[in-house]
């Protein structure tokens, strides 16, 4: 499940797609910086090191 | 009295979620935060059915049934635009939010709905955002159909 990011304006917050960000933005929303959503690091693509450390034992089985 | 179309009447909102807090009555900031999609809006199919469950006995000749659950279902066709995209760009898979429909219009600019206006609140979630077919002289629109999370308030009031 792809994570909502936060969005505020005159204190209230709220919650949208990632990619829908511009349109609430253009409509005086501001994007909530603070991490608090969004999604966390495991979201993250992988870099090639990570990738190269990552534990492949169930694939080979 | 008057049998309208939705034709410069109808107002369509999105609201993203966490906006609303009260889908029965709407206060007036929260409509006004929502996001103005009437102009995209091509149909929309916002409806809910019921079920009814028979209960037949030896003792009648008459069928009997009772209340069952009910469900509802929210589609909606929209417009593509080349410049401003909003519609296409506010709703991908998995967008959460609420649909505000006034149908009669509200008091509004642009029948936007104010307190004390009528309006029917949706709560959705997106499972699909998907293009209509292509095709030789015809505009670009998309579908999105939604799964309706919580039973809608189809009587809401704008509150002030």
């Amino acid at each position: 499940m792809r994570k909502m990011v936060s969005i505020k304006k005159d204190g209230v917050v709220a919650e949208c797609m990632p990619e829908a960000v511009p349109v609430w933005e253009a409509d005086g929303w501001t994007l909530v910086e603070d991490g608090s959503s969004g999604g966390d690091e495991s979201d993250q693509p992988l870099t090639p090191t990570e990738w190269s450390n990552v534990d492949q034992t169930d694939q080979k089985e | 009295m008057a049998r309208i179309i939705p034709n410069e009447n109808t107002w369509v909102g999105f609201a993203a979620t966490g906006t609303i807090t009260n889908i029965a009555a709407p206060t007036a900031a929260q409509v006004t935060s929502a996001q103005n999609l009437t102009s995209y809006v091509i149909s929309l199919n916002a409806s809910s059915r019921g079920n009814t469950v028979p209960t037949p006995a030896f003792d009648t000749l008459f069928e009997t049934s009772t209340t069952g659950t009910s469900q509802a279902t929210f589609d909606i066709d929209l417009y593509r635009d080349d410049t401003t995209d909003a519609a296409w760009t506010l709703l991908p898979r998995g967008t959460h939010g609420f649909f505000i429909i006034s149908r009669f219009g509200g008091g509004g600019t642009g029948n936007k709905p104010i307190a004390a206006d009528k309006v029917e609140v949706w709560p959705v979630s997106v499972t699909s955002r998907t293009m209509a077919n292509m095709s030789n002289n015809t505009v670009l629109t998309f579908t999105v159909n939604c799964a309706v999370n919580t039973e809608p308030a189809e009587n809401a009031t704008v509150a002030a």
